[in-house]
């Protein structure tokens, strides 16, 4: 952290601590409709994906205003447990002074940098999440369990910016239960490589959640690019996979179905892909949300049990799950390790 | 290996007779391996069936039975015990001949303990590269009681390390990733499938090849009963339609010769702009593998 930084988070932080008091997330949550969720009767379940718009939001309010009516939307539909995407928290970096006005600045058309000043937007960027992430956390926090506990819905916050020790950023996703309570919390453990330049920190823990949707693992975003964290997250029980992402990027079909779509196929579960999308300070975040399954069980044979029409806009996609059917598929067609093998080499690979 | 380094591939997509006789068979082999060797191809992917077709021979008598894979089995199993050798000389002489680099195969070997599936890499010269067990099982397999390997190398060729992805191994990434962090730079695979579809394509070798960002020559039979389509697989970032194909066959159903050149200066840009290996994470693996395996109750049969 940079003398500079220490002077701007001195200053901010009443600032920020005013924009982000629990009590503005409360009052712009009050008074609405809180038709309960349909609960769960595993072996099946409804789960909804928010294809969330993570373009800056004015004030706390306004964030706890659209996440609230993306959940509503969810719920009407039936859902069981509701999902948002990664980055969750990036509208809020709103909360931070002339924020728009420099995301405006920025948002050049054609815009090209140099190689310099791509690595001194990174540290600019950095030193912003790492200014607002108290306040976003709070804000997204406050938000996220209210809803889950006036709906009472199992609901996947997506992920937030967290700082961690000596000030290094963290991806975190964060799930609540029907209670509000927390139930589970997953570290990123695969960065991009913007990531890296910004200095986030990694996890190295893939977490399991039992919840009243099911056996579910939530490694994030790039994670799923990866087959070690799906094959983890299997091998402890979870049943559904789910991919909170922000891809930074237009869309294009075969580089999303690198994600979890593939790790759906190899390690034999149900899957979600989660896409934020919207336009941040020139930086275009485009995905199709959908939810998936191996090839045998969906109808067209493609491995897509819905998803979402568009992607750049934003929607809730639906999809019904039968767990008891995955079990029958996995009994059916069983996957056989080769345990001396991986003794043998995975040890040494993974020492690199 | 040098820089500026292009490497011309081929998968030749290829339909073996159930029952030829030997110079149909011979008729049917050369055709495609001369037209991929005139394209320029310096390494060559056969589809699986000559070893099936060459089986034949020896098993006239048998009854086929429906399914594909339980009539590859069977074929199969009479070419381990008699027609080995004949399929190796056929691998040497071709790739002699036609000067390649040549996969093959899969093929039953017999071994004291019981048989297991090998894919073979023969050279130009006509010598044998190197080869692979099969490491992990297709149910049929089981049933049948088939061995796997518990060593797993990539072989180096004159156009680079070559990682052999053995029939059921494609479904296990662990094996494309023990390769490639071994130095592989081609995945080579052949399939014999039932079915076959687009959505099946990107959960084979192509899966593969975005996982470890190398590249992939895919070879299918067609014979009667099986489809596939073969394809020469990239990182999509280097596909010109950003599809992860550099080429592929027509269809699914007819034989084809899909050839492509690899360009390895261009590999290492998209790896040198996104290092998936470099942003591993070993801490993570460490952690969990490969005890967390002992959780399946699943078993090898090493």
């Amino acid at each position: 952290m940079t003398v500079l930084e220490r002077i701007l988070a001195t200053a901010l932080a009443p600032w920020l601590r005013f924009r982000s008091r629990p009590g503005r997330v409360q009052a712009a949550l009050a008074g609405l409709d809180y038709a309960p969720a349909a609960q769960p009767q595993l072996p099946r379940v409804r789960v909804a994906a928010v294809q969330f718009d993570i373009g800056l939001a004015p004030s706390a309010e306004a964030f706890a205003r659209h996440a609230y009516n993306c959940a509503r939307q969810a719920v009407a539909g039936g859902a069981g447990l509701v999902i948002f995407p990664e980055y969750t928290t990036l509208p809020l970096l709103g909360l931070l002074p002339a924020a728009q006005r420099l995301a405006a600045w920025l948002d050049k058309p054609n815009q090209t940098l140099e190689v310099s000043e791509t690595a001194e937007a990174y540290s600019t960027m950095a030193m912003a999440l790492r200014l607002a992430a108290p306040a976003a956390r709070r804000v997204y926090w406050e938000t996220f369990s209210t809803l889950a506990v006036r709906f009472r819905v199992t609901l996947l916050a997506g992920s937030a910016i967290e700082l961690g020790a000596g000030g290094r950023l963290f991806n975190v996703a964060y799930l609540f239960g029907p209670d509000g309570a927390l139930l589970a919390r997953q570290v990123k453990t695969h960065l991009v490589p913007s990531e890296v330049l910004m200095g986030y920190g990694v996890g190295e823990e893939i977490v399991v959640a039992d919840t009243p949707a099911g056996k579910l693992a939530f490694p994030v975003c790039m994670d799923h690019t990866y087959f070690e964290p799906a094959r983890i997250a299997v091998l402890q029980g979870a049943e559904l996979l789910i991919d909170p992402a922000a891809n930074n990027e237009y869309y294009e079909a075969y580089a999303q179905a690198r994600g979890v779509w593939n790790r759906v196929q190899e390690a034999r579960c149900y899957g979600v892909f989660c896409g934020a999308i919207g336009r941040v300070a020139g930086i275009v975040f485009q995905g199709r949300s959908g939810i998936y399954a191996p090839l045998d069980l969906t109808p067209s044979g493609d491995g897509v049990l819905a998803a979402a029409a568009e992607v750049e806009r934003e929607q809730v996609v639906f999809g019904d799950l039968d767990y008891e059917a995955l079990r029958a598929y996995r009994r059916r067609q069983p996957l056989e390790f080769n345990r001396t093998l991986y003794r043998r080499y995975l040890p040494e690979a993974n020492s690199r | 290996m040098a820089e500026g380094r292009v490497v011309r591939v081929a998968a030749i997509q290829w339909a073996a007779p159930l029952e030829p006789a030997l110079g149909t068979l011979t008729a049917l082999i050369h055709p495609p391996l001369a037209q991929a060797a005139q394209a320029g191809a310096q390494l060559v992917v056969f589809a699986p069936g000559i070893d099936q077709a060459l089986a034949a021979f020896a098993a006239r008598e048998a009854e086929p039975p429906a399914a594909p894979e339980v009539r590859r089995f069977a074929a199969e199993q009479k070419l381990a015990m008699a027609l080995s050798q004949r399929f190796d000389a056929l691998g040497r002489a071709l790739a002699s001949q036609y000067r390649v680099v040549l996969a093959l195969g899969s093929v039953l070997v017999r071994r004291l303990e019981g048989t297991v599936r090998v894919a073979y890499l023969y050279g130009p010269k006509g010598d044998l590269l190197g080869f692979q067990g099969q490491t992990h099982r297709s149910p049929a397999e089981r049933e049948h009681d088939l061995l796997v390997e518990t060593t797993l190398s990539p072989i180096d060729t004159p156009v680079g390390r070559v990682g052999l992805v053995t029939g059921a191994d494609v479904e296990y990434p662990e094996v494309s990733r023990i390769l490639c962090l071994q130095g592989a730079e081609i995945l080579v695979h052949q399939g014999m499938l039932a079915r076959f579809s687009e959505a099946l394509a990107l959960s084979r070798l192509w899966r593969e090849v975005q996982a470890n960002q190398v590249f992939g020559v895919e070879a299918y039979s067609v014979a009667e009963g099986c489809r596939g389509r073969s394809a020469i697989h990239c990182p999509v970032e280097m596909a010109p339609d950003r599809s992860g194909w550099l080429a592929r066959a027509a269809d699914d159903a007819q034989p084809a010769v899909v050839v492509a050149d690899l360009d390895f200066d261009r590999l290492k840009q998209v790896t040198g702009a996104y290092p998936l290996h470099a942003l591993r994470n070993p801490g993570l693996y460490r952690r969990y593998l490969p005890v967390i395996y002992d959780r399946s109750e699943d078993h090898d049969r090493a």
